[in-house]
């Protein structure tokens, strides 16, 4: 349940291999895109269905080329029928095929694509393709996209919706496209008939730091809410409190072996004094012991596994480890809940009841009236510190009938520091002396994540790498880390450095860099490009300090002024400062908010060319 | 689990078998038990062993086993000489998971299970893999994992699965042991195939077994090299057992400079279900084995092979009345032999790459086959246009041009060529005094006389075209007796592979922290190439060719002369003009990647010379642009980075350091930089003592002077490896006069307010 939101994101994966950076000169185009929706009647276990049929006619502008089509399905949504076209007559040559589709970091999924060649053998050709599929239940048909693979000149999407049917429509990121709506009713079909009607719409095209693409791109949210059908009233998602019980309805007979369970639990925390310890050893080992792999599979993608299963096989999803955590949690006698959420890479919150709401699965641990949330994916975060991911966001509490729903606390840069201390002498032309890092929160999470991923025997020399940012006149030696695994939720690292050449002697002077790494230099946005908003992975504070012992007989010649921006988005605080014999440097850069809009984009660049301006001074020390 | 992915890469059968395979499930059975209890000792040691502690994964023991079995299907008449042959091949290995990378890696396996039958000639033949896992707890316990039970299948079609599978319960410090057998049934017929074992890994290897069966209807050779041990030979009943074990093999690793066919241990086998003819008559028969250690019989093969095909190969009649035009038409001499070969070689060079009519599938009008500049083609189309050339010119112009037949770089030595793939394969014609010109179709990059560094110094045989046409003799013996049977390739020196850069920088009036510099940069010798695919595009090349031999040099009329091309000119033509809109976009990347930075602007750019002619030939560009960060603010001073100017130098990171693997570079070089840099008035420039450097030794050298003249400073810095191939005692040696050249890059220079 990682990635509800994933055939779409599949899509935009593929447009890089399908393609081929057709999108941006134009070469194929889709002229025309007629798709419509209806809602049937169906008998059986389903009793509700939606028919999709769509044309689409694609035309290329100038240059011979052959595209990959591909449409993507998996169990609850069928391919029924498959058409195309080239240059007005069938095309005879279509190799249909139906594959599984392996996702990066989800070792199963249900999905399916459906993909085929089409060739353009030269510009100007044509080539419609008709197709229909079916989704055989409204609880997973929650959202259109609207924009498309390559440039859309003319398209209607039609939802067709039986006044049996109470659906609702919410549109999403309408702004800045050319996107009109209109209703009418069809009493034929005494349906209401809900048509978007759009013209020129941009490719689909991601960018770095990209926030999730529900945010960039237009679509509608479909909130299918009951229905009134032969076999009666279908309530499917009408209020929080449906969707509550359709999600607890899947995990309440979750049955689970409570005493291999609870046996785990006190072997664990043998030794371990008091509940908060207790629940710190119990997250760090199922962060340690257990891997995550996911499996995204009809409703196994809302059906957490057996936690007893998961302890033993060692690996399991975010559901299954949130349902071990759970299981050890209540095998020491606490009171632990499972929790839906929905990430920070889905617009949405609980305002809107769908299956679209919820990608991912937590443990809350309810004790004296404080709520504490478990995350069992996030390996090397520590306990009672939030990723960025699920800070601040709504969350669904399992609650017996009826669900508890709160927020996750929402977290400030300073739960993520990343603070460098240098003491440092010259010595000659280099710099020698010692330096110490410490990492919490987010910062300790990344950094732990790059040393896992690295094999054993490189790790030291990668390490220094990524200290000395590869430059190999900043030598580390006599390297001390703290303990990577382990309770402790800061990282510290500590080493002696000599930055050779560090200090360039000219005569009576000394010209010195003090600053070392520079973050954000030149770190401007290119507005003329830039499409999207930008995000970061999370808040931070970077923290640096260097104290430098003037030499004898030196004093100081030039110093840059300080420097000191300050604004919603970021801080910059730089400062010299002399105290007897010791030059203090001191760099404070404070990323306060994820998000930069793009009509903050200038107010970051005049802050990061300040900032690189600033980098380009030294200090002079003169006899 | 990439690893085994490739080990796995199985044909599918296209028939279709039955749907219920029993036989399938009862042979798994049986497989997996035969495996489970060898007793071999290797597979009994869990222990991690001191040395290798810090790695992060180590193969304990690797076991790979081959078997053959063949039998005769029945006697009737309509299956005479139709036998069905079985290979089953087995890789067991027991690997010690040491951290997270190699557990990630090992606990998620993909497998195709295959199960197909096909008809064979009186029964039917099946194709089948299987699989199974045991995971070693660091206690000792043996838990085996029910590899159905903990997989889920991809894909399923009458010939199997596709299954994916997540191992439970592996941590770090476990011991994961697996075997995946292939059970390869055939109807027999007398083609050679090959096994290659590769002893070594990206983990080290404890312990290594190749044990190989071979039944007494299959002939055999094999060769070990590179350091491989030998097979110890036995008989069994009446078919030969063939084992070898080798301990301890290191990783190898990711490491620069090296040529893998020649120095991680190998062992090849080459077999038949029939005796091994050879190429003058004798074979290797049934149920012997063979160690091979000299190429002769690849020689003798390789030759029959061509035979047929030298004797249906055309002379280019043609050629003839096209020279005489050029050559009235130019001027020249046309009995002057070195013009002949010349023309020849580009008339030839422009039938493979340059003409319409060089591409196979159509017409290929794509953006990127437009933006490149280089066309390369294959071995076996090289040799084609060799043995084309050959009979030609020695037809035509009776130029005694002979085949020859070498190894490169990247493949094993040519002692120890054991497979038709191994050989490359260039033209020579003999000149005065023992002088030879080469021809070599390879790419479109290499001019009249120019052969890949790959394949210089290397021992080579030539073949003389009537010696082809002798059946049963060796062919090279007459002449390559007068050479003591060998002969080698010239080698080029540092000077002939340069690139030298004239740089003038200049500090902007406006914004004295930014700087502008015109670049020129000539390259020559194995380095143009380099300087060519960075700049060039395909057009440039295909104008340059059609000059050259008086063709028509407008391509849209050529294009639109043929009926096939004509309705693809339009799309070739998009093509071309947009690889020309972007070629602005190359000489960026290329600038980017000479300075280690990417440039503020590029203001100008031009070719001054395309090098597409010419023995030996230099290409020249010329860039003028702006760099930014190179100068920093100090009081009423600034620093200056004049290390930068001489363009980012190689440097050797910390895991390459310690070296134990002889040192195989591309070839010989040298990289010259001569720099002018203007002081702005009212500055002095201090510290350009520290620009003066040197550091010589046998393996190459750098060497920087800097004086000022005038307001100029003037910097030359020149950096050259004297050889291609060094032993690993001399990674100091290299690395002392690298790290200097590199050190020069972090030097400043201060500018003083007068």
């Amino acid at each position: 349940m990682k990635k509800l939101l994933f055939s779409a994101l599949l899509l935009v994966s593929l447009f890089a291999q399908g393609a081929g950076g057709d999108d941006d000169d134009k070469n194929i185009v889709i002229e025309n895109k007629k798709q419509t929706f209806l809602f049937k009647l169906e008998k059986g276990a389903n009793p509700v269905s939606i028919k999709e049929n769509y044309t689409t006619e694609f035309r290329c502008e100038n240059t011979r080329t052959s595209i990959i089509y591909t449409e993507m399905y998996n169990d609850h949504e069928t391919i029924d029928d498959v058409n195309v076209n080239v240059r007005n007559r069938s095309f005879r040559g279509v190799d249909i095929q139906y594959d599984y589709y392996s996702v990066k970091d989800v070792f199963y999924s249900d999905a399916r694509i459906c993909h085929f060649k089409i060739p353009f053998d030269e510009s100007g050709v044509l080539a419609k393709i008709a197709l229909s599929k079916t989704y055989n239940d409204p609880r997973y048909f929650t959202k259109v996209y609207f924009t498309e693979e390559y440039f859309v000149q003319n398209k209607v999407v039609e939802f067709i919706i039986p006044r049996w049917m109470k659906c609702e429509l919410k549109d999403y990121n309408f702004e800045g496209n050319d996107i009109k709506k209109t209703t009418s009713y069809d009493s034929k079909q005494d349906a209401d008939i809900y048509s978007y009607i759009m013209k020129d719409l941009a490719a689909f095209k991601s960018e770095s730091y990209d926030q999730g693409m529900a945010y960039n791109y237009p679509h509608v949210l479909v909130l299918c809410k009951e229905a009134s059908t032969a076999s009666g009233q279908q309530t499917y998602f009408k209020t929080i409190d449906d969707q509550y019980k359709w999600c607890y309805g899947i995990v309440k007979d979750n049955t689970d072996d409570a005493e291999a369970l609870k046996s785990k639990a006190v072997e664990i925390t043998s030794g371990v004094d008091g509940e908060t310890n207790k629940v710190k050893t119990l997250l760090n080992w199922v962060h340690q012991n257990i891997r995550y792999i996911a499996y995204e599979d009809g409703i196994a993608a809302f059906k957490p596994a057996k936690a007893t299963d998961v302890m033993t096989k060692k690996y399991g999803d975010c559901k299954g480890m949130a349902n071990l955590l759970k299981g050890l949690l209540k095998g020491i006698g606490l009171d632990a809940r499972l929790c839906w959420i929905g990430t920070n890479h889905i617009p949405y919150d609980m305002s809107t009841p769908s299956l679209s709401v919820h990608n991912h699965m937590i443990t809350a641990w309810l004790t004296n009236g404080k709520t504490y949330f478990l995350d069992g994916t996030e390996t090397n975060m520590a306990f009672n510190q939030y990723a960025e991911r699920i800070a601040g966001r709504q969350v669904l509490i399992e609650n017996g009938d009826k669900y508890i729903l709160t927020n996750v606390p929402a977290v400030i840069a300073e739960q993520n520091p990343e603070r460098e201390k240098r003491i440092l002498t010259i010595d000659g032309q280099d710099l020698k002396g010692s330096a110490t890092h410490m990492y919490k929160g987010e910062a300790r999470s990344d950094m732990i994540n790059k040393m896992t991923g690295i094999k054993k025997e490189n790790l030291e020399k990668a390490v220094i790498n990524y200290l000395s940012e590869s430059n190999q006149d900043y030598i580390i030696s006599n390297l001390k880390r703290s303990e990577i695994p382990g309770i402790d939720s800061v990282l510290t690292i500590s080493y002696d450095v000599v930055h050779k050449n560090g200090a360039s002697v000219f005569g009576n002077e000394i010209y010195l860099d003090l600053d070392f790494r520079k973050e954000f230099d030149n770190f401007t946005i290119d507005t003329a490009k830039r499409i999207h908003n930008m995000e970061m992975s999370n808040k931070t504070v970077m923290d640096q300090e260097t104290e430098l012992t003037i030499p004898a007989g030196y004093k100081i010649g030039t110093l840059p002024a300080n420097l000191n921006l300050q604004n919603s988005i970021l801080d910059i605080s730089i400062t010299y400062k002399q105290t007897g014999n010791k030059l203090l440097y001191h760099k404070f850069l404070k990323i306060k908010q994820t998000l930069l809009k793009k009509e903050e984009f200038a107010l970051w660049n005049k802050q990061i060319q300040e900032l690189t301006e600033k980098y380009k001074e030294q200090v002079v020390l003169t006899k | 689990m990439k690893r085994i992915l490739i080990v796995l890469f199985i044909t599918m059968y296209a028939l279709p078998a039955l749907a219920q395979n029993n036989d399938y499930i009862d042979m798994s059975k049986e497989i997996d038990q035969e495996i489970w209890s060898d007793k071999d000792p290797i597979f009994e040691n869990n222990k991690l062993p001191a040395e290798y502690k810090n790695e992060s994964a180590v193969i304990l023991a690797r076991k790979q086993t081959v078997e053959t079995n063949t039998e005769r299907k029945g006697r009737s008449l309509l299956y005479v000489g139709k036998m069905h042959s079985t290979i089953k091949r087995t890789i067991r290995e027991r690997i010690f998971i040491n951290d997270q990378v190699s557990l990630d890696e090992y606990s998620q396996i993909n497998f195709n299970q295959l199960q197909s039958k096909t008809n064979g000639a009186l029964t039917k033949l099946r194709n089948y893999t299987f699989m199974g896992i045991r995971v070693t707890k660091a206690d000792g316990s043996v838990q085996k994992i029910n590899v159905d039970e903990a997989a889920v299948k991809l894909d399923e079609t009458k010939d199997g699965k596709k299954n994916k599978i997540a191992v439970p319960n592996l941590a770090i410090g476990d011991v994961i042991d697996y075997y995946i057998t292939y059970f390869d049934q055939a109807r027999t017929d007398k083609s050679v195939d090959y096994f290659t074992f590769v002893l070594g890994d990206e983990y080290p290897i404890v312990n290594l077994k190749i044990k190989i069966l071979l039944d007494k209807r299959v002939a055999a050779q094999y060769q070990v090299i590179n350091g491989a041990p030998d097979f110890k030979i036995t008989p069994v009943d009446d078919d030969n057992l063939l084992e070898l074990s080798a301990s301890n093999l290191p990783k190898s690793t990711n490491v620069t400079w090296v040529s893998e066919s020649r120095q991680i241990p190998i062992v090849r086998l080459k077999y038949a279900f029939a005796d091994i003819v050879h190429g003058r008559g004798d074979y290797t028969k049934t149920g012997v084995i063979e160690k091979v250690t000299s190429p002769e019989d690849v020689e003798h093969e390789f030759v029959n092979l061509i035979k047929p095909y030298l004797v249906q190969t055309p002379v280019a009649n043609e050629l003839k009345g096209a020279w005489k035009t050029y050559a009235k038409d130019n001027s020249i001499d046309k009995e002057n032999m070195d013009s002949i070969i010349s023309y020849v070689y580009y008339y030839y060079r422009f039938a493979s790459f340059g003409s319409l009519y060089s591409y196979n599938n159509g017409a290929e009008t794509s953006f990127d086959h437009f933006y490149d500049c280089s066309l390369d083609q294959s071995k076996i189309r090289q040799l084609e246009t060799i043995l084309k050339v050959m009979k030609t010119i020695n037809a035509l112009f009776d130029a005694d041009a002979e085949l020859v037949l070498t190894s490169s770089t990247n493949e094993v030595n040519y002692k120890d060529i054991f497979s038709i793939g191994d050989f490359s394969f260039l033209l020579r014609i003999p000149r005065a005094a023992s002088k030879y010109t080469f021809y070599n179709f390879s790419s479109n990059l290499y001019n009249l006389g120019e052969i890949p560094a790959s394949v210089e110094n290397e021992t080579y045989k030539y073949i003389q075209q009537n010696t082809i046409f002798k059946s049963g003799r060796d062919m090279s013996q007459e002449k390559a007796d007068q050479l003591n049977g060998k002969a080698v390739a010239f080698k080029s020196a540092a000077t002939d592979n340069f690139q030298t850069d004239e740089v003038y920088v200049d500090m902007d009036s406006a914004n004295i922290q930014l700087l502008n510099i015109k670049r020129k940069s000539t390259a020559g010798g194995h380095l143009r190439r380099d300087l060519q695919n960075a700049t060039l595009i395909l057009e440039d090349y295909l104008k340059a060719e059609r000059k050259l031999l008086d063709k028509e040099t407008d391509l849209e009329e050529e294009w639109t002369k043929d009926r096939n091309f004509r309705k693809y000119w339009s799309d070739a033509e998009q093509s071309i003009t947009k690889a020309k809109k972007e070629q602005k976009e190359k000489f960026l990347k290329e600038l980017t990647s000479e300075y280690d930075e990417k440039p503020k602007e590029l203001k100008n750019f031009t070719i001054l010379q395309k090098g597409f002619s010419g023995t030996g030939s230099s290409t020249a560009i010329e860039e003028e642009f702006s760099m930014d960060g190179w100068v920093k603010k100090a009081g009423n001073n600034y620093i200056v980075e004049a290390g930068k100017f001489v363009g980012g130098q190689l440097e050797i990171k910390a895991d390459q350091r310690e070296r134990k693997l002889d040192i195989y570079m591309p070839f010989a070089r040298s990289f010259n930089h001569n720099v002018t840099f203007k002081i702005p008035d009212g500055y002095t420039a201090e510290g350009i003592d520290k620009l003066n450097k040197s550091v010589k030794n046998e393996c190459g050298g750098f060497e920087s002077t800097a004086k000022i003249d005038g307001n100029k400073l003037v910097i030359t810095y020149t950096k050259y490896y004297s050889n291609t191939l060094e032993p690993a005692a001399n990674w100091s040696k290299i690395l002392a006069f690298v790290d200097a050249g590199f050190a020069f890059t972090k030097e400043k220079i201060l500018l003083k307010k007068k």
